[in-house]
């Protein structure tokens, strides 16, 4: 078994008694991709995997005994500022940018033994479902190479479920860790907002973005989320909360947990299969003796409208700064400011962002602002509301992560709308800054995986981490 | 018909902070270009603005000096528009909820009665660039973002100012303020005050508005009255021949002097502010209010008449001495305990200024401190100098910064009250004069004073005058 | 809410995207489809309900004024496109 299919776990536990080193494992995920380069169907899961400066970053390590991840590589996804690295965001503005600074979450990941090592291909500005937005190409799902891995961070999801990389950094507005994590039948947790910086994480929708790991195991999702957590004073909206030890409740058992099923996530829309491995997650946790019981979040069927005059709103803005002035490509450099302005954003932006931003900008607009912008605000404080009430009577929700399993390359490309639809279930969570985790629960008769979602109130990560190792336990069990 | 003008000002003024409104880079002025920067600053893709505290504080003083309500929330908004010394292609500023709102500042109209000119709202936000361009006209344009990100204050009046007069004692009094509170150095040459107008006119007596005519960015408050006087003649002789105004965005060309209209091109405007995502509310209690407001200095118009009673100072002394809250805090250092503080207030008025004239100097970079300057008045005092050795004295202490009596000492200017010496120098110009002194006792009393002079002379200006005259007088007597 | 071509070209306009006439043609479609279905907010009561910007509902972080480090001049040449004589170069712009 090559280093790259080893668990978080295991490769610290090597590392500790100096059976390897970093190197080796990076050699085996070396070999492992060129290895995938020769499929006929390549994941092109990487915007960027360069040995030399992946040394560079070896030698300049934390080599401190005690750290937690004791030299893993960790491969990142293309939204984290990593320095002196290509920082591209997947899009073609940035396709050159180099970045002169560390995420907050980085320098937590290298204080903590972590090792950045490669970044992962993902859709442009995080803006996709799919991963077929990304200015460096599709990105295709391990399982089924016809199929889309999820997006946004479908590099980073097809890479771990390869083993292409043995864990992941990436990010999640409104569904893009636990989607592809999902779609790829891997671990994946986007945690409470606030709980990991956004310093350095480039920005789609600023109210919604959270950093999170991908990962093969629970454990290993725990372990690279303690690495990363924690308060951060260059990020205003960071979380100034104490971080529990989230490994320590891996396999800590149930401890009395309440688990809550909300109707309106299994109704209309919802793939009959998908719907059976879902209910076969709760089945799981009821045989351990949860309690389970029915909840109502009325107002589910109003988010995908509010996340998306949000996010896009915000994105508008947020986008931008990408005017081809202070950094990034200039494509075309002309004596016509107005001109620069709007070819290198033309060509620098793929379709998906033009229209987001078109929509963004639509939404605050004047005359427009109070009908979309205001509105989908208000709203928000229901979908918020709605959940704050439902975590009175349970500790966990557990629903869907998508309605359907992983689609065919292509399928929905053309249209925007039913592309966003499949974001249902995922973004309610993001509209009220909630953590959430997909775990891994199961297979389509095609064989594609379908993971069950795990959401917790505010800064209760734990409780998602003691529920999601029995599924994962459980699940295995069935297999 | 007659019209009257109908003024409203947008001023910008930096805060006095170490850093930038959003991230730690230095506010400090005239260093390598694009020396203070920073990925927040320059807006690089995923940084994040965290909020000075400093600044805050500034803006409370401001508002509250400015009589404003100082609101109990507030929040930020993202201004978006595109422009190259712009880096995120947004400001962070504040829209709907801005600090400061509804004040007042007092001045006095053109009769000199006092008048209230309404303080629509003072916000924060963070400055831009500075763009600077080719010699060569079709040269392209040069970006430097030290500047970007400084604190600013924006103040907005009321339309409430109706001569070009009043606008310029208008900022005068907005000038002293910042400096008495210390929110802003409001130095000019370094771009700290900035100012927009608005000016329409309107027959007299009319309650509506004319055509609105903006003069924008303009950095000295002569140049603003300039602009204004000409707007008021070219409006009003628009108006006068009939003809309609057009609402203008224009510019102030000091080589003209007139205001020219501002090449703009014809683009979309619409700012699409809404609350930034980045930066949480600010809320302030009543008691945290209450507390900066009983820290607030005195401000100029309180200090004038405390100063005007306190020191029995005249109109013209107060004037002077707290144009600038510096020179009004040094009077008060060297006059305080002192039995005759006018004479102080007459030397800083006379002596300090003009050597802080003739050396172009702050008062700060003045070596006499109010310590020393008292001391000085203690050697005129107990007669060890005259008054006119002292003004010697001084020049020689604002140059070596040494004390008054290490100087008097030093050169040997202590005055002469030895008798004896004294008697001995007057025999002496007796002896030398013996024409002009039978001029005097044959009753041409005048030469008496060409008599002290050469007594004078003889003792390098230090015999004591008193005792000179005593003495001489009572010599030539006799 | 009706979306038409004047409207899609004011709001490229302000976003500083240039679009063809083709793109602008599909787009129009698109959020057509995007904003009809936005219209399902119209169901919600929301007389009265504040507004959510922060979920959370953080105020007052501010940091101290205390200066902290710049980038070198190097640094931020490396990152422009365009830089001379120790400046960002940008089309003219009076």
């Amino acid at each position: 078994m090559g280093l790259n299919e080893c668990t978080l776990v295991e490769l610290t536990e090597k590392l500790r008694i100096g059976e390897i080193t970093t190197s080796d494992i990076i050699r085996d995920i070396e070999s492992a991709i060129t290895q995938d380069e020769g499929n006929k169907y390549p994941l092109n899961a990487y915007t960027s995997f360069d040995i030399e400066s992946i040394e560079k970053e070896i030698k300049s390590q934390n080599k401190k005994e005690d750290t937690l991840l004791k030299g893993v590589p960790i491969a990142i996804k293309d939204i984290i500022n990593v320095m002196d690295t290509p920082t591209t965001c997947g899009s073609g503005i940035l396709k050159d940018y180099i970045s002169p600074y560390d995420a907050t979450a980085i320098k937590n990941l290298r204080k903590n033994g972590g090792v950045p090592a490669g970044k992962l291909n993902m859709d442009e500005f995080a803006m996709g479902s799919s991963n077929e937005n990304s200015y460096f190409g599709v990105v295709r799902n391990p399982h089924d190479r016809k199929k889309i891995p999820g997006g946004s961070s479908g590099g980073a999801a097809a890479a771990v479920s390869a083993n292409l990389a043995v864990a992941a950094l990436a990010s999640d507005t409104g569904g893009s860790i636990r989607q592809p994590a999902s779609m790829c039948g891997i671990f994946g947790i986007k945690p409470t907002y606030g709980r990991v910086s956004r310093f350095g994480l480039i920005a789609y929708a600023s109210s919604f973005d959270q950093i999170g790991p991908i990962t093969n195991t629970v454990m290993d999702g725990a372990i690279l989320l303690d690495a990363v957590s924690g308060y951060d004073p260059k990020d205003s909206t960071s979380a100034n909360e104490k971080v529990p030890c989230f490994r320590d409740f891996v396999g800590k058992g149930l401890g009395g947990l309440r688990i809550g099923i909300p109707e309106e996530y299994f109704g209309e829309g919802l793939n009959s299969e998908v719907r059976d491995i879902v209910e076969r997650g709760i089945k799981i946790l009821s045989e351990a003796n949860a309690s389970v019981k029915r909840i109502a979040l009325k107002y589910t069927r109003y988010a995908i409208a509010c996340y998306y005059i949000i996010a896009t709103a915000e994105a508008s803005s947020n986008l931008a700064r990408f005017d081809g002035i202070r950094y990034g490509t200039r494509f075309v450099d002309t004596e016509d400011l107005e001109t620069l302005y709007r070819e290198n954003r033309n060509i620098g932006f793929g379709d998906e962002v033009k229209r987001r931003i078109l929509l963004g900008t639509f939404a605050l607009s004047s005359g427009y602002y109070d009908a979309y912008y205001l509105k989908a605000q208000r709203a928000r404080t229901l979908i918020r509301e709605d959940f704050k009430e439902a975590f009175r009577e349970v500790d966990i929700i557990v629903t869907p992560v998508s309605p359907i399993a992983a689609w065919d390359i292509g399928e929905l490309i053309d249209d925007p709308l039913q592309m966003y639809l499949s974001d249902v279930y995922t973004v309610p969570v993001n509209l009220a800054g909630l953590p959430a985790a997909s775990v891994p629960c199961g297979k389509t008769k095609d064989r594609l995986p379908v993971g069950v979602q795990l959401i917790a109130d505010h800064f209760n990560e734990a409780d998602i981490f003691r529920v999601a190792r029995i599924i994962e336990e459980g699940e295995k069990g069935a297999e | 018909m007659s019209f009257e003008a109908v003024i409203g000002l947008e001023i910008h003024i930096q805060l006095n902070t170490q850093t930038k409104t959003f991230c730690s880079c230095s506010t400090s002025f005239g260093d390598k270009p694009n020396s203070h920067t920073c990925p927040v600053c320059l807006g690089l893709p995923g940084a994040l603005p965290v909020f000075n505290e400093q600044a805050l504080n500034k803006g409370i003083m401001a508002g509250l000096a400015l009589k404003c309500e100082v609101a109990e929330f507030s929040i930020f908004a993202r201004k978006n528009y595109f422009y190259p010394d712009l880096p995120k292609s947004y400001q962070i500023s504040q829209y709907e909820s801005p600090l400061n709102k509804g004040g007042y500042v007092l001045i006095n109209d053109d009769e000199g009665k006092k008048r209230k000119v309404g303080i629509t709202r003072a916000h924060l936000e963070e400055d831009a660039g500075k763009l600077i361009h080719d010699e060569n006209p079709k040269g392209p344009s040069f970006v430097d973002f030290n500047r970007c990100g400084v604190p600013l204050l924006e103040i907005v009046t009321e339309p409430d100012i109706r001569t070009p007069d009043e606008a310029y004692r208008f900022l005068q009094a907005i000038k002293e303020m910042m400096q008495y509170t210390e929110v802003s150095e409001c130095n000019m040459e370094k771009g700290e005050l900035r100012v927009d107008v608005n000016i329409s006119m309107r027959n007299f007596g009319d309650q509506g508005f004319g055509v609105k005519q903006e003069i924008k960015n303009m950095n000295s408050f002569a140049n603003v009255k300039r602009a204004l006087e000409y707007e008021v003649k070219r409006q009003t002789k628009i108006l006068r021949s009939g003809q309609k105004l057009i609402q203008q965005t224009r510019l102030f060309d000091v080589s003209k002097s007139a205001t020219v209209p501002m090449r703009m091109k014809e683009e979309a405007h619409d700012y699409r502010y809404f609350p930034d995502p980045d930066l949480v509310p600010v809320t302030l209690t009543h008691d945290q209010i209450e507390r900066i407001q009983n820290s607030l200095p005195e401000l100029p118009q309180n200090k004038r008449e405390r100063l005007k009673k306190q020191y029995n100072l005249t109109d013209y002394d107060v004037e002077v001495l707290c144009s600038s809250h510096k020179l009004a805090n040094y009077f008060e250092a060297a006059a305080n305990g002192y039995k005759s503080p006018k004479k102080i207030a007459n030397w800083i008025l006379s002596e300090l200024i003009r050597v802080l004239n003739e050396r172009r100097i702050e008062i700060d970079d003045c070596k006499v401190t109010p310590t020393k300057l008292r001391d000085l008045f203690d050697l005129m005092d107990s007669k060890v100098i005259s008054g006119k050795i002292a003004k010697a004295v001084f020049d020689d202490m604002v140059e070596s910064g040494q004390s008054a009596s290490e100087i008097v000492e030093k050169k040997g200017l202590k005055q002469v009250t030895d008798r004896a010496e004294i008697v001995k120098v007057i025999v002496e110009t007796i002896e030398e004069n013996e024409k002009v002194v039978r001029d005097y006792r044959d009753g041409k009393k005048k030469v008496f004073g060409f008599l002290v002079g050469k007594v004078m002379q003889k003792t390098h200006g230090k015999a004591s005058p008193k005792l000179v005259n005593e003495i001489l007088r009572e010599k030539l007597e006799s | 809410m009706k979306i038409d071509k004047k409207t899609i070209q004011w709001v490229a306009d302000l976003a500083n995207l240039s679009l063809g006439e083709e793109e602008e043609l599909e787009m129009e479609k698109q959020l057509l489809a995007i904003l009809d279905y936005m219209d399902i907010l119209s169901e919600l009561d929301l007389e009265g309900v504040e507004p959510t910007s922060h979920t959370l509902g953080y105020k007052n972080v501010t940091r101290e004024d205390r200066v902290g480090e710049s980038f070198e001049i190097n640094e931020v040449k490396k990152i422009a496109p365009k830089w001379e004589r120790g400046h960002f170069v940008v089309p003219r712009v009076v």
